[in-house]
């Protein structure tokens, strides 16, 4: 597995705001990461970074190359949704199609048209005519159409209902998705995503507090629906967070012994919500 | 070099401005021609006051040309006013509604976007206001040639190759010349368009105005006045530093012979030599450099301003 993306030391002040603070981590191709943090931990900054659209310090590399200075090559591989709804409004459907295929040595057409085919987008509407949805749309048929080696998705279901976001992520998976590809998402939306995603990264005030793959969190980490015959026992073992359930209590492990917990009620696989809030919290304590 | 095509193709999507004022401006003049309403200046209307027919041949030409002249400065000021506001809204408009973020995943570098811009700004409009002006002329030409031989006249005469072909060339000089002189100035706005935090009419404007009053108040100088004026106006002065007795004409002539005063005085402009003396001025090639350097000051604000923030 070779790393598409090393980043070491990463780090971006404004003002006197540490957006950034020596971030470290390393993504290999083939991954799914979900990039997830509060609003304002540093995860658009991160992203920018990436895409060579700011300055930062410390060492980035992007497939290979230095994102800021060779931003150009780059863009080549790397396919971005920076935010939803930036597509030009004035341009026509069709226009855009056309400018992305001259521009664009990956974008496969065919691909383009068969996706917009599937969803109401008529290629004669302005972007301006579209709902938000069918904006959102148009712009993952083009992003899927460019056959990427890295794409980074920010907020990219943002304004979608439900239905169209799970049609989203599945055809990210099912059509999109390969082994020599690499997707970085970032999304509040974690338990829709958290299915699809081979890594995680969790950033909180500028910093990595969490850089795991899934196999890695499903070993280490145990959620236990404990009896309250069990608690005090429970607490021994130092659980990493405390929820409250319907006559259980949900307790959050890390390294504990799987037979141990077994005794103490259900073990099961915590979800990545509950992982995110504990972590954060741990974090800040 | 077919991105680069593409590119231009998509400010013209963008900006309809730029074919429909000129398509405007020739519908306006085919309505008055139509309608009966074209004087051609100083030949006094083609209705048979001062018929053109009584003239020699040579000064047919000379009045034709000073009409066309008439027709392509209205096509072009136009055209300026289309160019200036495009410029001041090239690098601009995409911050503004966030669109920039998708031109930039794309992989364009900077410095061909912004030099797209500047070819449709410096390049396209001039050679499409060149188009719109021999539009205007053959429009005011055939209306001409109609009107003549409904009053039993020649119409022929307004097809004379030497007064169309004479008025296109004269567009096209002026068009070239216009590019070169008006570049830097191109440049300038693409700069303030590709900075401005917001409102980049103001940031380019105020800045020159400012500099401006203060030399005056201040300085008690024009320097700043003159220099401004002169590179947006100094284009004609230049060109008429050889003819220019021709705005010296008396107003109260009867209109055969002023037709005739005009003639003459247009026989002493010295158009090549003009030219020659436009071509070779400091100005110009200074002007020029200048442009390259704003056009690689607005690549550059391009490339690295950070969006983010």
């Amino acid at each position: 597995m070779t790393d598409l993306i090393v980043a070491r030391g990463l780090g971006k002040t404004f003002g006197s705001t540490r957006a950034l603070n020596d971030v470290s981590f390393s993504v290999g191709s083939g991954r799914i990461v979900g990039l997830i943090g509060p609003n304002g931990a540093g995860k658009t900054t991160a992203l920018k970074a990436l895409l060579g659209l700011t300055r930062f310090d410390g060492a980035l590399s992007v497939l290979g190359l230095d994102p800021y200075r060779q931003r150009h090559r780059l863009m080549q591989d790397v396919c971005f949704i920076a935010d939803v709804a930036v597509l030009p409004r004035w341009i026509r459907v069709h226009q855009l199609i056309k400018l992305v295929a001259a521009t664009h040595p990956r974008f496969r057409r065919e691909v383009c048209e068969q996706f917009l085919s599937r969803s109401d987008v008529k290629q004669t509407s302005r972007v301006k005519e579209l709902s938000k949805g069918m904006v959102t749309q148009l712009h993952l048929a083009l992003v899927m159409a460019i056959d990427a080696r890295l794409l980074v998705l920010d907020e990219p279901t943002l304004g979608l209902d439900i239905l169209m976001r799970k049609q989203f992520y599945e055809t990210l998976l099912n059509e999109y998705f390969d082994e020599q590809r690499t997707i970085l998402v970032t999304t509040h939306q974690v338990e829709e995503i958290e299915h699809i995603l081979t890594d995680l990264l969790f950033i909180d005030r500028g910093r990595i507090v969490l850089d795991a793959s899934m196999d890695e969190v499903h070993e280490s980490y145990a959620q236990v629906a404990v009896r309250p015959e069990h608690m005090a026992a429970a607490r021994t073992h130092q659980p990493l967070a405390e929820r409250q359930g319907l006559g259980r209590t949900h307790m959050l492990f890390r390294g504990a012994d799987r037979a141990e917990l077994a005794r103490l009620g259900e073990v099961g696989v915590p979800s990545v919500a509950d992982l995110f809030v504990a972590t954060i919290q741990g974090a800040r304590a | 070099m077919s991105r680069f095509f593409w590119l231009i193709r998509r400010e013209l999507w963008e900006h309809k401005a730029i074919w429909v004022a000129p398509a405007i401006v020739v519908a306006c003049l085919l309505l008055l021609v139509v309608t009966g309403n074209v004087h051609l200046g100083p030949i006094g209307g083609i209705n048979g006051d001062a018929p053109l027919a009584a003239f020699p041949p040579e000064t047919q030409v000379k009045l034709l040309l000073i009409a066309y002249a008439g027709l392509a400065l209205v096509v072009f000021m136009v055209m300026g006013i289309v160019a200036f506001f495009y410029s001041l809204d090239s690098l601009y408009a995409d911050r503004r509604d966030r669109s920039v973020l998708f031109w930039k995943s794309l992989p364009l570098s900077d410095a061909e976007t912004v030099l797209s811009k500047f070819v449709v700004a410096a390049v396209v409009i001039p050679l499409v206001a060149l188009l719109a002006a021999f539009v205007a002329q053959l429009v005011v030409a055939a209306g001409g040639s109609v009107k003549l031989s409904m009053s039993g006249m020649a119409g022929g005469i307004m097809w004379q190759p030497e007064a169309i072909l004479g008025g296109f060339m004269m567009a096209l000089l002026w068009s070239i010349t216009a590019m070169l002189w008006y570049a830097p100035i191109v440049g300038y706005l693409m700069l303030a368009s590709a900075w401005a935090p917001k409102g980049p009419f103001l940031w380019a404007v105020l800045p020159p105005v400012a500099i401006w009053v203060l030399d005056r108040v201040v300085l008690r100088s024009e320097h700043v006045g003159d220099f401004i004026t002169d590179r947006l106006f100094g284009l004609y002065r230049l060109l008429g530093s050889r003819g220019e007795q021709v705005g010296d004409l008396p107003d109260k002539l009867p209109s055969d012979q002023a037709g005739h005063a005009v003639a003459t005085k247009i026989s002493d402009i010295d158009l090549v030599g003009a030219l020659q003396d436009f071509y070779t001025s400091t100005e110009l090639w200074l002007g020029v450099v200048a442009a390259g350097l704003l056009l690689a000051a607005a690549m550059w604000v391009r490339r690295y301003r950070d969006e983010t923030t």
